[in-house]
C-alpha cells in the first residue's frame, strides 16, 4: 500500500516522474479507487441535500407570501427587479455550469491545460455574476431604500407588503451569493490542484464533487430566476 | 488510458480490483461531449422560453381574447424550472450514468421540500375555512396594528374567510374583531369562545 513509487524507471515511460494523479492510491479502507470515488460522491449528494433543504425554507416563505398577497407579489417583482439582469446572470450561470462540464472531460482526457482553461472560463462567470448582482442591483437598491423589512423605506411602494418581498428577494440572492463566492473559492481549489497534476483520467474525484457544488448553485439559481424576476 | 495500465504504480496484491483493466479507474463513464452541448442548448431555449413566455398576458383566438393572469404565469415558470433543472442533474451532474444511490438521495431530499412547503401551505390555507383563526396583518416595525392615536384597529386581523365563517354570525354576540397583539402563527382558537371573549374585553 506505502510502496507507491513516484519515480518508476520500470514502467516503461522513459523513467519520467509520475504525475500525483497517476501515482494516486485510494485509501487503505477502500477496495478499490472506484468503490472511493463512489462514496466521495455519494457523500457530496448526501450535503447537497442539506444545501436544497436550505434553500427550500426560503421558497417556503416565498410561497406563503405568495398565497397572501399575489397581487402585491406580482407588482413588486415587475417594478423592482428587471428580468434582463436576471436573464443575463441565469445565462452566464448555464455557461459556467456548462464549462465545468467540459473541465471534468478535459480531466478523462488527461488534459491538464484544458481542466485550467474551462475552470477559469467558470471562475470568471461567477465573478461576473456576483459583479452584476452587487453593482447592478444590490447598490442602487441600498441607495433607493428598497431593502427588507422595517429597513424599507423607499419613497414609492407599489403595495402594502412591498417589503415582505424585498425580505426573501434579499435573503435568498444573498445566500445564493454567498455560495457563488464559495463557489469561486473551491473551483480556485481546484484548478491549483489541476495545475499541480493532481486530476486524470483515474483520478478526478475532487474536481467532480466541486463540479456538483457549483451545479447545485446553478439549479437553485434556476428556481429563484423566475420565482423572483418573472412572476 | 488501457496502456497506462502497465505503472505498477503499487505492488500491493490486494490492490488487484484496481488494477483490474476493467476498472482501473475511479471512473468509468466519460462524459459524451455532444450531448453535454445539446444540453446546454436546451438550457438556454427554455431559458429565452420562461422569460418570453412571463410577457404573455393574453391570449387571442379569433375575436376572443384570453387573460393570463399571475398564476398561470406562476405554473409555466415552475413547469419551466423544473425541466432546466432536471436536465443539469441528469446530465451535468452525471444522475443518469450514476449508481442510483445518488438519485435516492436526490428523491428523498426533494420529498422533504415538497412535504416541507406543501404541508405549510396546506395548513395556512384552510386556516379559517374550518375554524375562525386570526391572522395578525404584517406592517413595518411588528404586527401591532395600532393607529396614530396607539388605538387598536378595528377588524384588523381577521382573513375574510374567518369573518364569514365566524361564530359570531350564529350566536349574535359581539366578538369583537378587534384581537390585537396575536400573531398568527401559533394560537389555535379553534372554536373556543372563551379564549376569543378574553382578548375581546380586554381594550
Amino acid at each position: 500500500m506505502t510502496s507507491v513509487t513516484t519515480t518508476n524507471g520500470d514502467a516503461g515511460a522513459n523513467g519520467r516522474e509520475l504525475e500525483p494523479h497517476e501515482a494516486y492510491v485510494p485509501g487503505a479502507h477502500w477496495r478499490n479507487a472506484h468503490d472511493e470515488a463512489e462514496a466521495a460522491k455519494l457523500g457530496m449528494w448526501l450535503f447537497l441535500g442539506t444545501e436544497i433543504l436550505l434553500f427550500s425554507g426560503f421558497f417556503c416563505a416565498y410561497a406563503v407570501f405568495r398565497m397572501w398577497y399575489p397581487e402585491n407579489w406580482h407588482d413588486a417583482s415587475r417594478y423592482y427587479l428587471s428580468w434582463k439582469i436576471g436573464f443575463a446572470n441565469t445565462c452566464v450561470l448555464l455557461l459556467s455550469s456548462y464549462t465545468v462540464v467540459l473541465a471534468i472531460r478535459a480531466a478523462q482526457q488527461n488534459k491538464k491545460n484544458w481542466i485550467l482553461i474551462h475552470l477559469l472560463i467558470t471562475n470568471l462567470c461567477a465573478l461576473f455574476f456576483l459583479v452584476v448582482k452587487i453593482g447592478w442591483e444590490y447598490i442602487p437598491k441600498i441607495q433607493k431604500g428598497e431593502l427588507p423589512g422595517g429597513l424599507f423605506t423607499y419613497y414609492n411602494p407599489q403595495g402594502e407588503f412591498d417589503h415582505i418581498f424585498l425580505s426573501i428577494y434579499w435573503i435568498s440572492t444573498a445566500t445564493h451569493g454567498f455560495h457563488v463566492l464559495v463557489g469561486i473559492f473551491v473551483i480556485s481549489w481546484a484548478m491549483w490542484l489541476a495545475a499541480k497534476g493532481h486530476y486524470g483520467p483515474k483520478h478526478y474525484t475532487s474536481l467532480e464533487n466541486v463540479g456538483l457544488y457549483w451545479h447545485i448553485v446553478d439549479i437553485i439559481w434556476i428556481f429563484l430566476f423566475p420565482l423572483l424576476y418573472l412572476v | 488510458m488501457n496502456h497506462e495500465i502497465h505503472h505498477p504504480t503499487t505492488i500491493d496484491p490486494d490492490e488487484t480490483l484496481s488494477l483490474d483493466e476493467a476498472h482501473e479507474g475511479g471512473h468509468e463513464h466519460h462524459t459524451p461531449l455532444g450531448t453535454m452541448t445539446w444540453v446546454f442548448v436546451i438550457l438556454l431555449f427554455l431559458t429565452a422560453l420562461t422569460v418570453w413566455t412571463s410577457n404573455i398576458h393574453e391570449i387571442v383566438i379569433g375575436h376572443s381574447v384570453i387573460e393570463i393572469g399571475p398564476t398561470p404565469h406562476i405554473i409555466m415558470a415552475m413547469v419551466i424550472a423544473v425541466i432546466k433543472a432536471t436536465l443539469v442533474a441528469a446530465y451535468f451532474m452525471h444522475l443518469k450514468y450514476d449508481k442510483p444511490m445518488n438519485t435516492v438521495v436526490v428523491g428523498a431530499t426533494m420529498f422533504g421540500v415538497l412535504l416541507f412547503i406543501g404541508l405549510t401551505l396546506a395548513d395556512l390555507a384552510a386556516r379559517g375555512s374550518i375554524d375562525r383563526q386570526e391572522l395578525a396583518p404584517i406592517v413595518v416595525g411588528g404586527n401591532k396594528h395600532l393607529d396614530a392615536d396607539g388605538n387598536r384597529v378595528d377588524g384588523a386581523g381577521v382573513t375574510q374567510a374567518a369573518r364569514e365563517n365566524s361564530p359570531d354570525a350564529h350566536h349574535g354576540e359581539d366578538h369583537g374583531d378587534d384581537h390585537s397583539g396575536d400573531d398568527h402563527s401559533g394560537d389555535d382558537h379553534s372554536g373556543d369562545d372563551h379564549a376569543s371573549d378574553d382578548h375581546a374585553d380586554d381594550h
